[in-house]
């Protein structure tokens, strides 16, 4: 943001559903007025994700999410795991690779959070849900879930109606994945 | 690309050749020579003043690389056919859409009407629509290397990935230049798709839109490692696309340099040498190379590019070890005589520098979370809206546009239209003078642009060339008033 010292910043919106660092800098600036409908509604995007599907979980709801700084869907993911009832120590770090690396994350199993919850490593966007139906089956086998990469439509990933498919995968400390839950439209 | 100093690049040039030697001796990954003819697809060329064609776009299947896939396809091709015209024609293209969903077609870098049945990216081809599209070049127009593809806001990046993009040439002035008209000219167009095993093309669905889609194959006029034999005498142009979605291709030739002679389509004054070329996706380069070395085959290379993350990590490993740090070959070039003495072109073209801008705008790109939208990338903080104006211009007026990337990932920043002028990079005054339609920004940097919006009033946009950005939000839409 140094780089926009010179310049005129009318206005910077931060949107306010996340605190902290986030990339919604709506910076309007002289000379670019843009014309005509405001029409960005201040309605909040509903997400498929609020619903709760695991009522009965009475497992561990400790977590901890580390995530770089500027990760801004990182936080919507932290409000949707809020939502179903996690309490969360969220940390931010720039040591986010070496962090993969200690908890035997391969890279191409990576996204870009990373919590840890009951000895259990859960990367990236997965539904809370499917953190729930995992920790109460408690898998000596396994280390993890994952949801590689940052797929649209994942929580945290809410776009428009875009949803992409994808799979969560239970992931054991050699890197070997079974598919855990699949989802096609949701 | 880097700043285009004369003397850097020339001084960059013996470590850059040995850096490119040092490779061979490392395992390179790429297939196969085949030996068919480079660059196999039709041709339609203008007479009398007319160019006039069917084009019919629909998923066919096409052998491509040895194995036969479904592709979008103009014509049945890939690459699409390669359209020739001359400044002063008349194009006519009776268009037919037999795809499963809308389109249209965008003229890359002509500066042709924005509005009507030209480069009107918001006609909407229904399926099973026909629609002539029906435009004059300019008598001034510049000569060279443009292209065509889909435009479809939503709907861009899937179909090019598909397979639909072909080249649209100028021919003029420049092709009458001694050396040129005695070159052998060839034109490579980059394309890349993901394609399984069996070879058919793969759902797109589990790319990475958010990085912008890659595939795990790469063609150069729809073939992998193509071989082209230079014949006895002359130069060689290479007329070079990237019609990838979202690829970025670092270029290099084993032990040549590369002779650029032309950014976007548009001639520079005189040939500049480089030993890399990097193309974003939508821009173009002449270049010629000099067949000066040992007799025999030189690999065209695709160097590593970091094109940024998605904020996630910020080192290399994200998204898997296909993280492409190896160099690729795409072409094979091979010739059987060297000539040490061929004479490069002295004096091209004229370039001036625009008049000082009327007005200044900014343009912030990034991407993020909005409540309304959720994940979208934007252009200063908004998401694209059909019906929104972003910027108003006269018609006629010049203007600096200063882009600056805040993000995390770079953005190559396309304007349809008009040409422009690159004036800084991060406070840094560009020293080589160009016209450019399509301009990369880095993470973090900013570049300053000047544009004159000349001839065609209407309503048009600018956007990300990372298509899959651009289908995100990253585009604005740009009225050019009376």
């Amino acid at each position: 943001m140094s780089k926009l010292s010179k310049i005129t910043i009318v206005s910077i919106a931060i949107a306010s559903i996340v605190g902290g660092t986030f990339y919604l800098t709506s910076a309007s600036r002289d000379n670019n007025t843009a014309v005509a409908n405001e029409n960005t509604s201040q309605a909040t995007l509903v997400s498929p994700w609020d619903k709760e599907t695991e009522p009965n979980y009475s497992g561990i709801t400790e977590m901890i999410v580390y995530r770089s700084p500027s990760c801004g869907c990182c936080g919507v993911w932290v409000e949707h795991a809020k939502k179903h009832g996690f309490k969360i120590e969220d940390i931010k770090t720039d040591e986010m690779e070496a962090l993969k690396q200690e908890h035997n994350v391969p890279a191409e199993l990576a996204s870009c959070h990373t919590t840890i919850i009951d000895g259990y490593v859960m990367e990236g966007h997965i539904p809370a849900d499917d953190i729930k139906r995992f920790l109460a089956q408690k898998p000596d086998d396994l280390i993890g879930l994952t949801v590689p990469g940052m797929p649209i439509g994942t929580p945290g990933m809410e776009a428009r109606d875009i949803k992409q498919p994808f799979q969560v995968l239970a992931f054991n400390d050699k890197g070997e994945t079974t598919v855990y839950k699949e989802y096609q439209s949701y | 690309m880097v700043k285009f100093n004369r003397r850097q690049f020339i001084a960059l040039g013996a470590a850059g050749a040995a850096l490119v030697g040092s490779w061979l001796r490392r395992d390179i990954s790429g297939r196969t020579v085949t030996s068919a003819p480079v660059d196999s697809a039709s041709l339609y060329q203008s007479s009398n003043g007319l160019l006039q064609l069917d084009l019919e776009a629909s998923e066919r299947l096409v052998s491509l690389g040895g194995k036969q896939a479904y592709f979008l396809t103009y014509n049945g091709q890939i690459p699409a056919p390669r359209l020739e015209a001359k400044p002063g024609d008349r194009v006519r293209l009776h268009f037919t859409n037999n795809l499963n969903q809308p389109t249209n077609i965008h003229y890359h870098g002509l500066h042709i009407p924005i509005t009507g049945n030209a480069d009107n990216v918001f006609l909407k081809i229904e399926p099973g629509q026909k629609l002539i599209y029906d435009f004059q070049i300019p008598v001034n127009h510049p000569s060279g290397t443009f292209w065509y593809h889909p435009h479809l806001h939503g709907l861009v990046a899937e179909q090019l990935f598909g397979g639909l993009a072909g080249l649209f040439v100028v021919r003029g002035e420049l092709d009458e230049t001694p050396e040129l008209k005695a070159a052998q000219e060839e034109f490579l167009v980059l394309q890349d798709f993901a394609l399984d095993n069996r070879g058919r093309r793969s759902d797109s669905a589990h790319m990475s839109l958010m990085m912008g889609r890659e595939g795990n194959v790469i063609m150069v006029n729809g073939r992998t490692n193509p071989l082209l034999e230079l014949s006895d005498s002359g130069l060689l142009r290479l007329r070079i696309l990237n019609a990838s979605p979202s690829r970025f291709y670092r270029l290099a030739l084993e032990d040549h340099a590369f002779y650029q002679i032309a950014t976007d389509g548009n001639t520079l004054n005189e040939p500049i040498e480089i030993n890399e070329l990097l193309l974003t996706p939508g821009q173009r380069a002449d270049v010629l190379v000099k067949r000066d070395k040992q007799s025999g085959q030189y690999r065209l290379l695709n160097l590593p590019y970091d094109r940024g993350n998605m904020g996630m990590m910020s080192g290399r490993g994200m998204m898997g070890r296909d993280n492409r740090d190896r160099p690729m070959v795409l072409a094979t070039i091979n010739y059987k005589s060297a000539v040490s003495s061929l004479a490069l072109p002295v004096s091209l073209a004229s370039i001036s520098a625009l008049p000082e801008p009327q007005i200044v705008r900014y343009f912030e790109l990034n991407h993020g979370m909005s409540p309304a939208v959720g994940m979208a990338f934007l252009i200063n903080g908004e998401s694209y809206q059909g019906d929104r104006l972003d910027t108003q211009v006269k018609l006629n007026a010049i203007e600096d546009w200063e882009l600056i990337n805040t993000g995390v990932m770079d953005h190559p920043f396309h304007v349809h239209g008009n040409a422009f002028q690159v004036i800084s990079r991060n406070g840094q005054a560009e020293s080589l003078p160009a016209w450019r339609d399509t301009v990369l920004v880095k993470r973090g940097e900013t570049v300053r642009i000047r544009i004159s919006f000349n001839d065609f009033a209407g309503k048009t946009v600018y956007h990300c060339h990372i298509l899959d950005h651009e289908d995100l939000g990253m585009m604005g839409n740009l009225m050019i008033e009376v």
